[in-house]
């Protein structure tokens, strides 16, 4: 007996072995291979400086590198990419970064700090408009300056907690000095000189865009594909159909599947792994204070009250998402407010039996036969449905609204300018995976996403006095009482959920880590094909 | 075919295309946003007081600042000189993208109308000369669905059925027709077979009702009694003069599948002018919009002066009353 189980425990660790063995050859990289994947529409303009279209970040990521960058293996961390170190001086004020040496752009010609500046000074140029990193670095960043060929220094206004976070932006990239003379923007594909992993191979207009392997990068040994070919795919059913004949192998990015898309794409192909991610995006219900009925702050809370988050999103996002939620924690992790507190919090604890007393008692209050209003809603997506769905919930609380849709372009126009009194689903994706994103975009005063104008000093005094707080702790309890304020106060802008959906990458598709916004880690320069 | 009737044929065209440039230059004004605010607004990352300066920057930048009729005006003028503007957004002049797309979107409609004309005639010609046996039903039948179905659905369902039955779709990278006319076919023929099977219905029951029409007229009777055999009677001498109004609705429809293209194009992925056009319209690049609608206007005029000339030639008692 004692034999027997001798041989069973050797033979099960030969098989043990041999598995790990196999896993381990199967783990190793392998060179060659050409990635396809798709882009959602087609980017056109090619500036990754001077655009926020995800198509332009997804067209030209492998190309550039940045200073610093989320690290592709984890990409919750920061790590060097030009620079191979920095330093920050003891006021934080000053950062120091040495860059490699040896690096080349694509054309042959070296790599020094003067691009760093010649970029970075294109992007803070007060008059040139850079919506994601001119945005994120403009109200920080004093100054940028060389120090010698190898060692640039980023100057601040202020000791900024963000700083870093969004300097490893995607949309941060360093372009060559000469490519900016010559060219003066980034916007032609003969202007796509990079240092990254992939050369700008071609660009055929509305099908397709392709990289190939730069041999000369900076990281020896990387990257591993040949090349990465994005087939521009524009409507839905084609991006299906693609995914289910096998021509795309990852779908990450946006716009993200359905439930019942992914069933489908389960049922045709045992070769992916499908899986449910956030997409880095709050979904809003938006009102405007600037104007009748909703400048009562009255009918603001009522309306807030009378939403179900939670019939929203099982309804709505087919039961992907975060409810409730100011910010995510599974993106921004204790800088969010506990779930567990923001649940039992009015508007959205359950059952909803009080909340919803309350709000008809404040809507007969000011509106004794009700309250009509006419509800906007672009006609993108599933945002009319869910406006269905918003209109329905309000309506017992005694508010009825008519649907009011625009083309998706018509309504940024009329939401920009204010003129509407409801907006029943607006999503907005954030610009960076730090918190600050959320409330420089949609809560302060001045925010370019405050479309409802809702001013309250004491959300900008706190969202600013986070932004420059250094300590990670105290920033954190910073952001637990903007959030605690924000969700007691009648805002414009009703977090309903933070949006999540489905993804699936190719078995044989490795070492892809999608990141914590759809921007970032789209440069494939540690992707690998397996046989 | 009298020279007054085409004078006057070629007079009108002129007018109709300057009444179809202002058509095109208003409307597009009329939508709701223009680039400046959509480019601003839609990213809603900067501070609402760098917003309006970018937005008033960018209005500047292109020449939107400017009276509607001063910009009309410089429009038309370049417009003669083949010089259609900027595009907005793709930053590169539009007459690029024009000798870029138009070719691949008059290359899916001769298709489109070769399928279509294929199978249409022929079913419509059984179906008049079997009228009211099993086959004129279901062509009938085929005709009425073709009809009913929007060139969307028929679309995807091709693509459905497709990726269902053989695992297979076409291909995603657009190779041309000089390159390669075998990869060329093998994605266009798909996008060409759904806007055909519509296009294909009301010729079909247009061949048919003027087949029927025509073989009871006395000449086809007179062909009978001389003891002409019935395939002769129907392809030599009915079919000849029942295609007329075929003609004329072929050179009708050919216009329109350019506009109507678009659909069929984003979702076959086919890099022509519909889809560029979809692209132009969702993002305000009045330039693009306004030098292919304008040329999608030409065409249709265009062919239609040629059906009208044509139809005066293949019966000289059309002229001018």
């Amino acid at each position: 007996m004692r034999a027997l189980l001798s041989i069973c425990a050797v033979a099960i660790a030969a098989a043990v072995v041999l598995a790990a063995g196999g896993a381990a050859a199967q783990d190793k990289p392998r060179y060659g291979g050409v990635l396809n994947w798709f882009d959602y529409g087609d980017p056109g303009r090619l500036d990754v400086h001077a655009e926020s279209p995800l198509v332009v970040q997804q067209a030209t990521a492998g190309v550039y590198s940045g200073v610093i960058h989320y690290d592709p293996d984890d990409p919750s961390k920061i790590a060097p990419d030009l620079a191979e170190r920095w330093t920050v001086s003891p006021d934080g004020k000053t950062y120091t970064f040495h860059l490699r040496k040896g690096v080349t752009w694509h054309d042959g010609q070296p790599f020094s700090a003067a691009d760093v500046k010649a970029s970075f000074d294109r992007i803070l140029h007060p008059d040139f408009k850079s919506p994601k990193c001119g945005a994120a670095l403009k109200p920080m960043v004093a100054s940028v300056e060389v120090q010698d060929p190898h060692t640039v220094q980023f100057r601040l206004k202020f000791a900024a907690a963000p700083f870093l976070g969004n300097l490893a932006s995607s949309w941060c990239r360093v372009a060559a000095k000469h490519v900016l003379e010559k060219y003066g923007d980034l916007n032609a594909p003969d202007a796509q000189i990079g240092t990254g992993p992939f050369r700008f191979k071609r660009y055929e207009r509305g099908n397709l865009i392709e990289w190939e392997r730069n041999k000369d990068y900076f990281v020896r040994g990387l990257p591993y594909l040949d090349g990465v070919r994005q087939y521009i795919l524009v409507g839905g059913p084609t991006q299906l159909a693609a995914a289910k004949a096998g021509r795309v192998m990852l779908w990450d990015a946006w716009p993200p599947m359905k439930k019942t898309q992914a069933d489908e794409l389960a049922r045709a192909r045992t070769d992916v792994d499908i899986y449910q991610a956030s997409i880095n995006t709050i979904y809003l219900l938006y009102m405007n204070t600037q104007k009748p009925p909703f400048s009562n702050p009255d009918l603001r809370r009522a309306v807030s009250l009378a939403l179900d988050r939670q019939e929203l999103v099982a309804k709505a996002l087919e039961g992907a998402g975060v409810p409730c939620a100011l910010l995510d924690p599974k993106l921004v992790g204790d800088f969010a407010l506990p779930l567990e507190e923001v649940q039992k919090l009015p508007g959205c604890r359950q059952p909803k039996d009080a909340d919803l007393a309350e709000a008809k008692r404040l809507v007969e209050k000011h509106h004794p036969a009700g309250l009509e209003i006419e509800v906007a809603v672009r006609t993108v997506g599933n945002y009319v449905d869910r406006a269905q769905l918003v209109l329905a919930q309000l309506r017992r609380v005694g508010i009825r609204g008519t649907l009011k849709s625009y083309e998706s372009a018509a309504g940024y126009a009329v939401f920009g300018k204010g003129e509407f009194t409801m907006i029943a689903a607006q999503d907005r994706s954030m610009d960076t995976p730090d918190p600050e994103s959320l409330f420089s975009v949609v809560y302060s005063t001045n925010a370019g996403s405050n479309y409802g104008r809702w001013a309250d000093p004491k959300v900008d005094d706190l969202a600013e006095r986070a932004l420059r707080e250094s300590s990670r702790d105290k920033r954190k309890q910073l952001y637990w009482e903007l959030q605690r304020h924000i969700l007691a106060s009648p805002t414009a802008a009703v977090p309903i959920a933070w949006v999540e959906g489905w993804f699936f990458v190719d078995k044989k598709v490795r070492g892809y880590k999608p990141a914590l916004t759809t921007y970032d880690n789209n440069t494939f320069m540690k992707v690998w094909l397996a046989e | 075919m009298t020279g007054r009737y085409v004078a006057r044929r070629l007079l009108l065209f002129a007018p109709t295309l300057l009444s179809a440039s202002i058509l095109i230059f208003v409307l597009l004004r009329l939508v709701p946003g223009d680039i400046a605010e959509i480019l601003v607004y839609q990213t809603g990352s900067e501070s609402s007081a760098v917003q309006e300066k970018q937005i008033r920057q960018l209005r500047a930048e292109l020449g939107l600042d400017r009276p509607v009729v001063v910009q009309y005006v410089a429009w038309l003028g370049a417009a003669f000189r083949a010089d259609f503007g900027q595009s907005y957004s793709q930053k590169r002049p539009v007459i690029e993208i024009l000798k870029e797309r138009v070719p691949r979107s008059l290359e899916l409609a001769l298709l489109t109308i070769l399928i279509a004309m294929l199978w249409a005639v022929p079913l419509g010609v059984v179906s008049a000369v079997r009228q009211n046996t099993w086959i004129d039903y279901v062509v009938r039948v085929l005709s009425i669905s073709g009809l009913s179905l929007p060139i969307f659905f028929t679309g995807v369902l091709i693509l459905y059925l497709l990726v269902r039955l053989f695992g297979w779709l076409p291909p995603l990278e657009f190779v041309s027709f000089t390159v390669s006319p075998w990869e060329n076919l093998k994605q266009l023929i798909w996008p060409a077979l759904a806007q055909a099977y519509y296009i294909s219905a009301p010729i079909t029951r247009l061949t048919r009702s003027q087949l029927l029409e025509v073989i009871r007229q006395d000449y086809v009777r007179t062909a009978r009694a001389k003891g002409l055999g019935e395939r002769a009677i129907v392809y030599r001498h009915a079919l000849s003069n029942s295609l007329l109004p075929v003609v004329t609705f072929v050179g009708w429809w050919g216009g329109r599948l350019l506009g109507g293209i678009v659909i069929v194009e984003i979702i076959f992925s086919v890099p022509g002018m519909g889809s560029a056009l979809a692209s132009a319209v969702s993002q305000r690049d009045y330039p693009a919009v306004q030098a292919m609608v304008f040329v999608m206007a030409l065409v249709f005029l265009t062919l239609n002066l040629l059906v009208d000339l044509l139809y005066a030639w293949l019966d000289p008692r059309i002229k001018y009353a």
